[in-house]
């Protein structure tokens, strides 16, 4: 799938970006001596701030819902949404959705992590397939794979294989791409030195290949962590026979607009959580990034 | 690469950009200067440099020289008025520096030429910056550019240039607009040994022609004693003044001049204060 | 064909071939997919594959042309495409001024960055049936789901390349005295584009999909609609025409995007 291309200066910056903090005077016009706070103001005010801006804004919520500017039926007030929430999570069906959901995501994002890494190292090694199959890996990156939702569902029914086909199919690309990219991009002269070691290809993969790979490779699952529930959810949506995607589908069109916010930040909850533990795993696998 | 016609050429490179200011313009007054850095995570903030005192004469080359993070660069921000001092202040021309200014031109270790400006449009930067009147200089960006031997790459991209080029480019953007006072941030420092001389014989030339007040920026010994009139040396932690040293040579130096004893006194000098000799 | 990767043959030099290894290997690019073809051709012919689950290619080929000279296919290919468009061009426009707009002011920057990192993963697609609700089963629905998932890639992309300016370059500018003005259009835009544009490669595929899924959920018109109706009709050579035109559609997008981006952006390579 594409979109979210990993490689690109995008999350290429973000390889080498992140841990490099922006260097003082980077903001345009800004100077060099006025880092805007003192460093040990800076760790109390920003995050006291950035909770008075939700905090800000769950009151102009309320006050407005309260007020009649939205109507309860478009955005309930966050009250109402929050215990809406606790009677969700406690109904009888919710269970069951939440681990077909999670399930189909979780199947459909290893399974695609393991052959697309596994296809990445293959087309690599043997460079010359690569550059006879690589045209095709472009274009079906860029082509929007949620277009074979109706195909998956024709070939793997309607239950939950098409949801992890689906699943897949929507996270494939972007690791395999981005395990390509990662394995072309060890440095010669590291090649070089582990040539004139006489290491053998084996040890050269173990040692050097696959280590610098890593970061590119993550770079990767992190990216299609999120795209891997919204492949669930996308085929839940069209036709399944449970899942959070289709009760959110069913709650929209039954107006009740609490369950329905309850959901969002259910669902929401969940990519976070899925994403969180693939970006922890990185950051443990991939510790000399930072 | 390098251009081969580098000695004649820059003799008369040096009569073209004399052309403009001959005041006695650039005198440079650092009294007192201090510069603290506060710290990541709340530590004990970074005394950068501490009471560093020193002047600069009009036309005078003056290098600072000393091990890393001994605050070489800091001073020169603060001159360029790119950083303020936390205590002291300096004088240009009897004013005190708040801000940068135009008569004032900084050159870096690295040439940050524009990647989306061709090396004539890169070299005529002030000038678009000042607001000035590109055909006005578009002469003098050329003669300059000629002169430092880059005349046939006027039209090519910075992506397509040697290291050394890209400097000699930076050096013909900070000299287009005629600045009285020029700093150098170890601006050859990334180039190598061959090509670092050529062009600090180069640069002594030009200032030999044309007398800009220079401060640059070191940590090579020798390219120091070699350029300067005065070597500034400085100490770390904190970062302060070690010694103000006279170079005895006489001008115009040629390579010549690295051979005689003066040289190889003050370079011995400076390598004692540094702790270098044993 | 050539001994690639043998290393037994030292005498087949480059030069004696009929062929360069380039083209060579482009043809083999193109036989791999005249033998899928074959492959697709044979499965269907020798019935080890039901037509139900992969019509024949030919079958596909005719329900194309049905489709395309149909009087009803344009319509739903210009509502997919105008929401498309549309939607990309909101979240290009909202995306870049809202990261050029935070990198005013780092501090405000700092504050936003946590909420911009949780609604950056959260799945904006969810928001699907939602937004038929509230905006109606026309293409404004569609068009703020295409929006609202194509604008992240942009706003990051943006910020991230605002953040790369390099800090001698910014020292540079301010050394010429230059105004924040001058910093801005000399220095941080050319700087930022290419980022920027990598953000809007993303967000154009992005934006396709936002349509796509927004017409699955309900709509009058659409592909996705189009697909949806056709599949649950069992009209499965019109599926896989639809899907292919859905491919093409963002193949297109896509294609432009680099088009648009190699003039802008020239000087990256
Ligand atoms: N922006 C900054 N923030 C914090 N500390 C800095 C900053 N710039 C320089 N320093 C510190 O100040 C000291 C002097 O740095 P610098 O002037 O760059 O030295 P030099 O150019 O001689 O190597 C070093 O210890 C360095 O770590
Ligand atoms: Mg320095």
């Amino acid at each position: 799938m594409a979109g979210v291309s990993a490689v690109d200066p995008t999350v290429e910056s973000s390889i080498e970006g992140q841990a490099n903090a922006r260097a003082p005077g980077t903001v345009p016009g800004s100077n060099d001596d006025k880092p805007g706070l003192d460093p040990l103001q800076r760790r109390w005010v920003e995050p006291i701030v950035s909770l008075g801006v939700l905090i800000t804004f769950l009151l102009a919520w309320t006050l407005s819902s309260q007020l009649r500017l939205i109507s309860p039926l478009v955005l309930p007030p966050p009250a109402s949404i929050a215990t809406e929430i606790m009677d969700v999570v406690r109904a009888p069906w919710f269970l069951g959705d939440l681990v077909a959901t999670t399930t189909e995501t979780i199947v459909g994002y290893l399974l695609a992590a393991v052959v697309a890494i596994f296809l990445g190292v293959v087309l690599s090694t043997f460079r010359r397939l690569r550059r006879i199959v690589y045209p095709y890996v472009v274009v079906f990156q860029v082509i929007p794979s949620v277009a074979l939702a109706p195909v998956l569902i024709i070939w793997l029914g309607p239950g939950i294989s098409s949801k992890i086909g689906l699943a897949f199919t929507i996270s494939f690309f972007v690791v395999l791409v981005n395990t390509i990219e990662g394995l072309e991009r060890v440095p010669a002269n590291s090649l070089r030195l582990m040539t004139s070691l006489a290491a053998s290809r084996r040890q050269t993969f173990l040692m050097l290949s696959l280590p610098a790979a890593l970061p590119y490779v993550f770079a990767g699952l992190r990216t299609s962590a999120t795209l891997a529930l919204i492949g669930a959810l996308v085929g839940e949506f069209i036709t399944s026979t449970a899942g959070l995607g289709r009760r959110l589908v069913e709650f929209s069109f039954a107006m009740k607009a609490d369950s329905v916010w309850a959901l969002l930040v259910l669902i929401g909850a969940l990519g976070m959580v899925l994403y969180g533990i693939v970006a922890l795993i990185d950051r443990r696998v991939v510790w000399w990034r930072a | 690469m390098v251009a081969s016609n580098g000695s004649m050429a820059t003799q008369s490179m040096a009569h073209a950009v004399k052309a403009s200011s001959s005041s006695a313009l650039g005198a440079i007054q650092v009294e007192g200067v201090g510069k603290v850095y506060p710290s990541r995570r709340g530590a004990a903030s970074i005394v950068a440099v501490k009471d560093v005192s020193f002047s600069v004469a009009a036309g005078e080359f003056v290098s600072l020289v000393g091990p890393s993070g001994c605050g070489k660069s800091t001073m020169l921000m603060a001159i360029a008025g790119l950083t303020q001092p936390s205590g002291g202040r300096v004088v240009i021309d009897g004013q005190p520096v708040t801000a940068p200014r135009r008569s004032v031109g900084v050159m870096f270790q690295t040439p940050e030429l524009f990647r989306w400006r061709n090396v004539l449009e890169n070299v005529l930067l002030p000038v678009d910056v000042f607001g000035l009147n590109r055909a006005a200089y578009l002469e003098r960006a050329r003669e300059l550019l000629r002169l430092a031997g880059l005349g046939a790459f006027e039209h090519a991209y910075p992506q397509e240039l040697s290291g050394g080029m890209e400097q000699r480019t930076a050096l013909c953007r900070v000299l287009v607009a005629d600045p009285s006072i020029v700093l150098m941030d170890e601006p050859f420092g990334a180039l190598d040994e061959f090509t670092r001389e050529r062009l600090n014989i180069e640069l002594l030339r030009i200032w030999d022609a044309t007398r800009k007040t220079v401060v640059f920026v070191t940590h090579n010994i020798g390219e120091a004693v070699f350029l300067s009139d005065r070597v500034i040396v400085m100490g770390t932690q904190p970062g302060r003044v070690l010694e103000d040293v006279q170079v005895p040579l006489p001008r115009p130096r040629t390579v010549e001049s690295m051979r005689e004893r003066p040289y190889h006194e003050t370079l011995y000098h400076i390598r004692d204060l540094l702790g270098l000799s044993h | 064909m050539a001994a690639d990767g043998n290393g037994f043959a030292p005498e087949m030099t480059t030069s004696s071939r009929l062929l360069s290894p380039r083209a060579v290997d482009a043809l083999l690019t193109i036989g791999t997919l005249a033998g899928l073809l074959v492959l697709w051709y044979w499965a269907n012919a020798s019935r080890a594959v039901s037509s139900l689950l992969l019509p024949a290619p030919l079958a596909v080929a005719e329900g194309f042309i049905t489709l395309v000279t149909s009087s009803f296919f344009y319509g739903h290919l210009f509502a997919t495409a105008f929401e498309t468009i549309v939607g990309f061009a909101l979240a290009a426009v909202a995306g870049i001024l809202l990261a050029v707009a935070l990198s005013q002011s780092r501090f405000v920057e700092r504050i936003a960055q946590p909420y911009i990192v949780v609604f950056q993963v959260l799945p904006k697609v969810a928001l699907a049936p939602v937004l038929v609700i509230w905006l109606g089963f026309g293409f404004e629905s569609k068009i703020a789901l295409s929006a609202a998932i194509a604008f992240f890639p942009v706003l990051v992309n943006t910020m991230k390349g605002i953040e790369g300016v390099p800090a001698n370059a910014v020292r540079l500018m301010r050394s010429l005295a230059a105004s924040r003005r001058q910093v801005f259009t000399m220095l941080t835009v050319p700087v930022a584009l290419p980022y920027i544009f990598a953000g809007l490669r993303s967000a154009a595929t992005l934006a396709l999909i936002g349509a796509v899924v927004g017409e699955y959920v309900t709509a009058r018109e659409g592909l996705g609609k189009l697909l949806v109706t056709f599949s649950a009709n069992a009209q499965q050579p019109l599926v896989w025409a639809t899907t292919a035109v859905i491919g093409a559609l963002g193949l297109l997008l896509y294609g432009i995007m680099i088009l648009i981006s190699r003039r802008v952006v020239w000087w990256r390579a």
